[in-house]
């Protein structure tokens, strides 16, 4: 176990996951391969080392998951466009400076056409309606400095009506709060400046009581912890200005933990594989937690924060200060 | 990777894994190439279909149900080239197949949201009688069918939230609604089974809301009953949180002055019993503080004593629970006499 | 028979259950076996026996002997080991479709006893069946449930702080209490006394953790026996379902037993039963095994050791004994009686689990229909919801002073079995009820209020049938070796308690299993090595020392795939 970010081994195992095309598994998760681009690209980012990843090439793979029926991007060549799809793919194009490279009108068109009469967006042509697409909606149509075409009341009443006692939200109206979902309406909210929705104190509350004596972070009440919460509680956490309300060393420690010291990379929790998801959101929760040698991460965007005030979208978060390595 | 164990993998194994599997991915990417190219030509033809069975449910070594753009050209290939040559009942009869071979793979992959998605699909495409006096029993079936399915993934599973948010959805959508006190009898029977069940608790929340809401249950009455419930849970084990944040939804903004110095006064016998008991303390200073707002006149001596009953807490709650210290702190610097 | 299959490593005389644990592990370790019994049935004093064997059973042991009667000395043993039998004179229809335990018994989910069960395959061939209900009877509230888990607890009619003091109890005991202070020089302190000084529990309460979760047999049980116990019971529960204990279809241990002579068989052990073994004589300066004879059997068997129950042993090899010089003897009153009508449990609020699904051996899971059999299951959840369940598989504890004209020293038990378990026909039970008993007391009049209680929850009058009998278990009270020159092992007398009775079988047969391998290891290490070296032709003693001979070998995987976890 190491009580160090292992940077050089993430790095590294980063760049090996485009190497594992022999795979099976490789191409069975062909269906999120371009999120896992977006994850990696974001890690890479935030531990200081994008050149890891050939901007080119990637740029290059982004286009090919274009899919020119639909207008969007689907996760890899001949797959069809999603909007999680097609929001990694307008991210990893934004950090790399490339978003001239796509058709923003279609895009645009694409997204807006996905909301349905309650506000609620759709991934796709088939309607499966989560919180989560609505975030993809917004923080797209942001990034592509679209947000003035959207439906906003709509949107944040649909918000609204996903609020639950406990000050978190749900996947829909109804929906029990779990903490992915508490950050995706928060963020999005965030986005909207329209952050009086939420109930802070509450809120912070339910989320400050995520964190399991061990340190980690579960994502509802009498779970287990999971390294991926520490970019969904603390990205939240930070949105409401409320990371000082958890022991950061403590979940800094679990994150820590949680790193294969061999073959890098980040698990779910300690002596777990490691995977592109967790190494991106174990790094994320560091960067927030102010880990030393880091860059800032911005939690409404789940990207470099350097890039977004560039953009002219930083909003009003907190993160911890950054600590001298 | 959610709960697999780290396991080295040597040169030698990796090498060996791979020979190994070289067989399954050829196969693999032969039968995705195939789909994916009838896709593009789009082939709405049986054997396309079939191929998409294989491939998301029954190839013997290379099934991925995750593959969400072939569960969209399945649905493609039965609304463009199947159903216009199908009647009603065989259209009826192809959506049960779908149903019942999801219904398999969610045994094996229960938070995949892609299967769960296809169910609605189908669920919502069960095509009208030709029958017409027989319409709603046709349908009717097929929806009672799917709180049967839906009951034996949260028995797998008590906490899985895709098949709570499926419940929720399939309850609203059957075509003879079910009573919401069958529903509140159901989350009786999840909570008795494990207390710990927030997600029963939740729908608990949802479900009399809407109860009390319509008149048909007594808000007052049955307050009185979902505290008593919900106080078994809270003094047997005091350390669950579910417990405490159903109670929480119950007593609300406090605006009902008795019941909340009757339950302050409940939990401060629990706290003496249980003196390190950290939801005690956090509840009765929420409670108090709510006193504090809606019911204690400005500058009486009932609400200095409560504010300093509250610093008390919060100072106790600093000690005990050193990870949300900073919370405690700030909220005792709030407190004005 | 020839010649050459008439030697044998160990020669087992009774198939009672330890020695029938034994016999299975000595065959699957390799060593020859033959495995003899007296009787016509297989478990001896843990048999399992039909209603009309069952009256048979009694009748051998009561009826007075005439003057010049000789019997054998096994019967002799048996009629000092039971006595004060009584029997209903007659023997109610159907006396096949019952299936009466001499040995009634829960087998703790997690322990020896079902380790062995799983690793040697004998849970195969058996059902098995979740204890469903454990009530309390105290005369002023009658019938109560136990509660047993934090589920219970938070379901039970106790007040909100009883609530809060039990559960604090049971985290406590599941925890390594050891170490905690409240145990600290309690150690040795009556276990009630413990519970009401460091746990503020009201007696009712500490009446059911000690004597029907502990299953304590007295007011001084010591406190750190009944917690060790205590934890164990509340490791077990969970793993098949919410109780932590299962029933043996088929009346349980006798049909268990037979279970584990039969994988001694398959591996080669020898069978014969109701033979009437004419003599066995030890080794000697002329052979240097034991030859035994048997009636109507063409050639002698011969071993180098020797296993026996103790009333199995034949009396010339009496003498040859040390015998411990004090036993102590316990006593037991038992009754069996047959009843048509189910005790009465009160209800356990709404969700009555579904507890009548037998056991498979596999971790608890939801047992997952194919969706094309939804509707006839959903059907039957609904059914089975909608009807109060009768219970058919139970154990009630009656506390000191809790009957009326009962004792006011002494726990008795009543353990329930029907239909679920295949041990009496549709709609009949059988009931076991036992509670110790002194020397001189009247077992009729101790047992008849604990009796009567049992009836009256069943709304009955009278039962069907009914066999009473005082049981004498002999233990010696010093460890005194029972390992001797010659090598005969004779096994010991197993506890009364229905709880503890299996896994104490277990390590009994284990520790019999490793003296006896460690014996031929050193006496005839040719004998075995032959047969398990094969080619490297071994019989170096040395090589030998170093074979660690486990009590089962692990198992081939396609054999056992899926039965553990």
């Amino acid at each position: 176990m190491s009580d160090t970010l292992l940077i050089d081994l993430h790095v590294q195992y980063i760049r090996n996951l485009g190497n594992n095309k022999d795979d099976l598994s490789y191409h069975m998760t062909a269906h999120r391969l371009i999120n896992g681009v977006y994850w990696g690209l974001t890690a890479l980012c935030i531990m200081k080392h994008k050149e890891a990843l050939d901007a080119q090439e990637t740029i290059e793979y982004v286009m090919s998951c274009w899919d020119d029926e639909a207008g969007a991007f689907g996760p890899h060549p001949r797959h069809d466009a999603h909007i999680l799809s097609t929001l990694s793919a307008i991210q990893i194009l934004a950090t790399h400076d490339a978003l001239a490279r796509l058709n923003a009108t279609r895009v645009v068109d694409f997204v807006l056409n996905l909301q349905q009469p309650s506000g609620v967006f759709a991934g796709d042509a088939f309607g499966e309606t989560d919180t989560r697409f609505l975030y993809c909606a917004v923080s797209a149509l942001s990034l592509l400095g679209a947000l003035d075409r959207l439906d906003r009341e709509r949107t944040v009443s649909y918000l609204a009506s996903c609020r639950n006692f406990d000050g978190g939200f749900g996947r829909v109206a109804g929906a029990e709060s779990h903490a992915a979902q508490v950050w995706v309406c928060t963020a999005a909210l965030a986005i909207l400046d329209r952050l009086d929705v939420v109930d802070v104190p509450t809120l912070g509350w339910w989320l400050a009581e995520r964190q399991l004596p061990n340190g980690g972070l579960n994502g509802r009440p009498e779970k287990l912890e999971d390294v991926c919460y520490s970019h969904w509680v603390l990205s939240s956490m930070a949105i409401l200005n409320k990371l000082t309300w958890i022991d950061s060393s403590a979940l800094t420690r679990f994150i820590l933990s949680a790193q294969d010291p061999e073959g890098g990379g980040i698990a779910d929790r300690p002596g777990d594989m490691a995977d592109i998801f967790h190494t991106c959101f174990g790094v994320a929760g560091l960067s927030l937690l102010g880990y030393p040698g880091l860059d800032d991460l911005d939690p409404v965007y789940c990207m470099p924060a350097s890039l977004i005030e560039r953009m002219g979208l930083k909003t009003g978060w907190k993160a911890l200060p950054r600590r001298e390595g | 990777m959610h709960g697999v164990r780290r396991a080295r993998e040597t040169r030698e194994v990796r090498t060996a894994r791979r020979e190994r599997e070289r067989a399954m991915l050829s196969t693999y990417l032969a039968l995705t190439d195939d789909i994916l190219s009838r896709k593009k030509n789009k082939d709405w033809s049986r054997d396309a279909f079939d191929l998409t069975t294989q491939l998301l449910s029954t190839h013997p070594s290379v099934t991925n149900p995750e593959f969400y753009t072939v569960w969209n050209y399945r649905r493609h290939i039965l609304t463009n080239g199947i159903f216009p040559r199908s009647s009603p009942e065989e259209i009826k009869e192809l959506l049960n197949d779908d149903l019942a071979m999801t219904a398999k793979v969610l045994k094996v992959h229960p938070k995949v949201y892609w299967i769960w998605n296809h169910r609605r699909w189908c669920l919502e495409h069960i095509p009208d009688s030709p029958d017409y006096a027989n319409n709603q029993a046709w349908r009717r079936s097929a929806w009672e069918r799917e709180l049967f399915i839906v009951e034996k993934m949260l028995d797998a599973d008590s906490r899985n939230f895709l098949a709570w948010d499926y419940r929720r959805y399939v309850l609203a959508s059957m075509p003879v609604r079910r009573s919401e006190k069958a529903e509140i009898a159901y989350t009786t029977k999840k909570i008795e089974a494990n207390f710990s069940n927030f997600s029963a608790w939740h729908q608990r929340t949802k479900v009399l809301s809407s109860l009390w809401a319509s008149g048909e249950v007594d808000r007052t009455l049955s307050l009185h009953k979902e505290f008593e419930l919900v106080q078994n849970a809270m003094f047997t084990l005091p350390e669950d949180q579910s417990a405490w944040l159903y109670h929480r939804w119950l007593i609300g903004s406090g605006d009902n002055k008795a019941i909340l110095e009757r339950e302050i006064n409940l939990i401060q016998t629990l706290l003496d019993e249980q003196p390190d008991s950290k939801w005690c303390m956090e509840s009765l200073v929420t409670y108090k503080r709510l006193l504090l707002d809606n019911h204690l006149p400005t500058g009486s001596q009932e609400k200095t004593t409560a504010i300093n009953q509250c610093r008390t807490l919060l100072g106790q709650l600093e000690e005990i629970d050193p990870m949300r210290r900073q919370r405690y702190w700030e909220m005792g610097a709030q407190l004005k006499v | 028979m020839s010649d050459l299959e008439g030697n044998f490593d160990v020669i087992i005389l009774g198939t009672g259950l330890v020695e029938s644990i034994a016999a299975a592990a000595l065959s699957k370790a390799g060593f020859k076996v033959a495995h003899l019994d007296n009787n016509s049935y297989y478990g001896g004093d843990e048999a399992n026996l039909t209603l009309d064997e069952l009256a048979r059973w009694a009748d051998n042991r009561s009826t007075p002997l005439e003057k010049y009667e000789k019997i054998s000395s096994y019967l002799v043993a048996q009629r000092t080991k039971f006595t004060s039998i009584t029997r209903s004179s007659a023997v109610p229809d159907h006396a096949r479709h019952y299936s009466i335990s001499l040995a009634p018994s829960l087998i703790p989910s997690v322990g020896p006893f079902i380790s062995s069960l799983i690793a040697s395959g004998v849970s195969r061939y058996g059902g098995y069946r979740l204890l469903e209900r454990v009530g309390i009877y105290s005369s002023s509230k009658g019938l109560q449930n136990v509660p047993g888990s934090k589920g219970d607890i938070f379901k039970s009619t106790l007040s909100l702080i009883e609530k809060r003091r039990l559960m604090r109890f049971f985290k406590f005991a599941t925890g390594k209490f050891e170490s905690s202070n409240e145990l600290q020089g309690h150690e040795q302190t009556p276990f009630p006394e413990f519970l009401q000084s460091k746990f503020s529990l009201p007696q009712e309460i500490v009446d059911a953790i000690v004597y029907a979760l502990a299953f304590c047999a007295s007011t001084a049980d010591v406190t750190l026996h009944a917690l060790t116990r205590l934890r164990n019971y509340f490791q077990s529960a969970g793993r098949y379902g919410a109780s932590p204990f299962l029933v043996g279809h088929y009346g349980g241990l006798g049909e268990i037993a037979q279970g584990f002579c039969r994988v001694s068989a398959v591996n080669g052990g020898v069978y014969i039963l109701d033979k009437k073994t004419e003599d066995i004589t030890p080794p000697s300066t002329s052979a240097d095994k034991f030859v035994a004879h048997l009636a109507d059997f063409p050639s002698p068997l011969t071993a180098g050791v020797l296993i026996a129950a103790d009333d199995q042993l034949p009396e010339s090899l009496q003498p040859l004994l040390t015998k411990a010089q004090n036993t102590d003897e316990s006593l037991m009153a038992r009754c069996i009686a047959i009843i048509d009508q189910p005790i009465l449990f009160p209800p356990v609020l709404s969700s009555e689990g579904l507890s009548g699904d037998g056991v498979n051996f596999a971790p608890v899971s939801s047992g997952e229909e194919d969706a094309g059999g939804q509707s006839s299951a959903s059907t039957r959840l609904a059914s089975a919801l909608a009807e109060a369940p009768l219970v058919d598989t139970s154990i009630i504890i009656f506390p000191p002073c809790s009957v009326e004209g009962g004792s006011s020293i002494k726990v008795a038990q009543a353990f329930t079995t029907g239909a679920g378990t295949f041990s009496a026909p549709e709609g009949k039970y059988v009931v076991y009820v036992s509670i110790p008993i002194k020397d001189g007391e009247d077992p009729e009049a101790l047992m008849e209020p604990y009796l009567n209680t049992v009836f009256s929850l069943a709304s009955v009058s009278e039962p069907l049938f009914k066999v009473a009998y005082v049981q004498h278990i002999s233990f010696p009270s010093s460890s005194t070796p029972t390992i001797d020159l010659p090598p005969i092992f004779v096994t010991p007398a197993l506890p009364p308690h229905v709880a503890e009775i299996s896994d104490y079988a277990n390590s009994a047969a284990e520790s019999l299993f490793n003296r006896v391998v460690d014996h031929l290891k050193a006496k005839i290490p040719q004998a075995w090595t032959r047969e398990r070296s094969g080619e490297e032709g071994g019989g170096d003693g040395d090589v030998f020392a170093e074979i660690m001979v486990p009590m089962w070998p692990p198992l081939g995987d396609e054999e056992e795939a899926g039965e553990d976890e």
